[in-house]
């Protein structure tokens, strides 16, 4: 039996970055979302076991993104990491961001994403 | 005992004017007196009303005390005017008495014209003196030294006017003077004076008096110091003038002063406090705004890099990369490194506006060109065109900047309609409104628009969703933006709307009611005098 891939959604308008991410992390399950609007749909059909939000998205930032997700009784025990590039040098040394979710700090390296990653992850 | 005949004796001679009438006031009897006060020989009396001849002002009171006669009060004496034979009057002053059996009324009149002349003569002049008086507002005194010390003091008549009292007042009360200064005014008042002794012209001198009415009074007291050959002091005249007047109107200048005084200080205050209200409204504005750009230029810059950072974690893996992935890596990392370039090529722009290189400029062509250039757009979001030109003068524009306004514009539009659409382009020529002329903030060029100028109006119009009311006020912030990241920088309509600032010219967003957004453009036809 292969070894089970964690499933990771990710959830940032930068298509980019989450292509990329898709390549550099081929050892996860990863779902693209680009459109922060879906992300709660698409969270519900994919029941990922991990969500990484951006913040700073069009129309609705990543705060507004899980507090829907944590009203949301399937998903609420989903752990979820913020990525985002609004952090200044001296954040980026913290280990909580806004309500005391963790947070990783773009630009990353897919070693560093992959071992916050691992550590968030609920198993 | 009298006779009727010393009654008749006197009765003649009487040079009072005597008469008896019935009740009903016609005369019976006159005396001799009438014919030589009056002029009226007897017959022309005798059988007349009385008051056919009195004065038409004086009857009703005549008439009124007759009354009383014939209600039986006893006596009465009154004054009036009686007509004259040759027409001019006279007046009298009477005694009358009734007698009730006989139905008789007995009266006596004195002639009083050259007493009434008098009377009337004397208040007259007394009116006069009254009014010269209250014009008197100076008088002259006059100090005589004897062996350097004061001998006697003489005070010129006005002194009345001005003090209440007569000369003679100050004769008898060498003292008067001193206790008539008002006691807070007389320490300055001695201390002046003092200076005569010391052998100085004293300066004139203002302070109060108390006036004998009791009133306070202002006087300005000069004086003018004699001195005999040898150079010592024999006296010295004094002007003393009621200043009142002027003083209370130094008052109410003065308070009046004092007020505006305080409503400048008010106003200056409230005008500080607005002001710095204002610098510290636009200091967290600024702040706002570094903020935000800060933001942005991190989000802009940093997601780039993490497209790079992610690609470059990508390639450093052996095994995984084949070459579809390999180009779908190398272009996304190229594209990202474009995107900040641009980004920060931007803001560059939007920080440190470059000189225009300002030519004469036909808008027409301009537009169509860059309508060419956003055709492929155009097409893949299948938006229709149509244009309507008017007949348009030349402006002077940067054609490059401009070119880069209408891309933008173009290319927003075309963005806000995905599944299609109507992007209309109007030109118009018109007058600048005294609207337009008014509006200069932000203006960086210096050289607004003036009311009733000419300008060209450029509108570009879709039909798209429109843009959301709470979001068109930000429209032109850097950074603002409701596109996906990646997607514009936020910058574009911000640079746009430099452009257009540095051009003098105005830009306007707003919601059509058909539905879509337009964006207005109002720039400067070719100004002859121009200096840009």
């Amino acid at each position: 039996m292969p070894d089970y891939k964690a499933k990771i959604l990710i959830v940032d308008d930068e298509t980019g970055f989450t292509k990329l991410m898709k390549v550099a992390l081929s050892a996860y399950d990863i779902c693209e979302e680009n459109n922060p609007a879906m992300a709660l749909e698409t969270a519900r059909k994919f029941r990922p076991d991990l969500i990484l939000l951006d913040v700073i998205m069009p129309e609705i930032d990543g705060g507004d993104v899980a507090a829907r997700i944590k009203a949301d009784p399937m998903l609420q025990y989903v752990p979820i990491v913020f990525l985002t590039a609004i952090v200044s040098n001296k954040e980026t040394s913290q280990q909580r961001l806004f309500g005391g979710y963790p947070f990783v700090a773009k630009p990353v390296t897919p070693e560093k994403l992959m071992e916050c990653i691992k550590q968030n992850l609920a198993f | 005992m009298w006779d009727e005949k010393d009654m008749e004796h006197f009765f003649e001679l009487s040079l009072d004017m005597l008469c008896i009438a019935d009740c009903d006031g016609y005369f019976k009897r006159v005396n001799p007196a009438w014919e030589r006060t009056l002029g009226y020989p007897k017959q022309e009396l005798v059988g007349r009303p009385c008051i056919d001849f009195i004065h038409p002002d004086d009857r009703e009171t005549t008439m009124r005390e007759a009354a009383s006669l014939a209600r039986g009060l006893d006596t009465i004496s009154l004054e009036n005017r009686y007509r004259c034979q040759d027409g001019s009057y006279k007046w009298l002053s009477w005694n009358a008495k009734s007698l009730f059996p006989q139905q008789l009324i007995y009266a006596a009149a004195r002639d009083i014209t050259e007493q009434k002349r008098t009377e009337d003569a004397l208040r007259k002049s007394e009116e006069r003196y009254k009014e010269l008086l209250a014009s008197i507002t100076d008088y002259i005194y006059t100090v005589h030294f004897q062996n350097e010390t004061v001998a006697f003091t003489s005070h010129g008549p006005g002194c009345l006017a001005v003090t209440g009292y007569n000369p003679e007042d100050y004769t008898k009360d060498p003292d008067l003077w001193y206790r008539m200064v008002h006691p807070d005014d007389r320490p300055a008042v001695v201390a002046n004076a003092a200076k005569m002794a010391a052998g100085e012209a004293p300066p004139p001198i203002e302070h109060r008096i108390f006036h004998r009415d009791g009133a306070i009074r202002w006087v300005r007291n000069q004086r003018v110091l004699r001195y005999n050959p040898q150079g010592e002091l024999t006296g010295y005249d004094g002007l003393v003038s009621d200043i009142t007047l002027r003083k209370e109107g130094e008052e109410q200048v003065q308070q009046v002063n004092m007020r505006l005084r305080h409503a400048l200080a008010r106003l200056t205050r409230s005008d500080e406090e607005r002001i710095y209200a204002q610098m510290r409204l636009i200091e967290a504005e600024k702040l706002q705004t570094v903020g935000r750009l800060a933001s942005g230029v991190a989000h802009e810059v940093k997601n780039p890099l993490a497209v790079l950072q992610m690609g470059l974690g990508c390639l450093a893996k052996p095994s995984d990369t084949d070459t579809p992935q390999l180009s779908l890596i190398l272009k996304e990392m190229g594209d990202a490194v474009n995107r900040a370039n641009a980004v920060v090529g931007d803001l560059l722009d939007f920080a440190f506006p470059t000189e225009l290189d300002l030519r004469e400029t036909e808008i027409e062509p301009l537009i169509r060109k860059s309508l060419l250039l956003v055709r492929h757009e155009l097409t893949a979001a299948k938006v229709k065109v149509a244009t309507a030109f008017g007949n348009l003068p030349s402006c002077s524009l940067d054609e490059n900047k401009i070119e880069q306004v209408l891309i933008n514009l173009f290319t927003n539009a075309c963005h806000a309609m995905p599944k299609g659409g109507l992007l209309a382009v109007t030109t118009r020529q018109r007058s600048a409104t005294a609207q337009e002329a008014g509006t200069d903030e932000g203006d960086r060029s210096g050289a607004c628009l003036r009311a009733g100028e000419q300008v060209v109006v450029i509108e570009i119009a879709d039909t798209g969703s429109g843009i959301s009311e709470k979001q068109i006020p930000r429209i032109f912030d850097p950074f603002f933006t409701t596109k996906p990241t990646g997607m514009g920088s936020g910058l574009g309509l911000t640079v746009t709307k430099t452009i257009i600032d540095l051009h003098g010219g105005l830009i306007d967003i707003r919601n059509r009611p058909e539905g879509g957004a337009v964006v207005t453009i109002v720039l400067k036809c070719e100004r002859k005098d121009a200096r840009l």
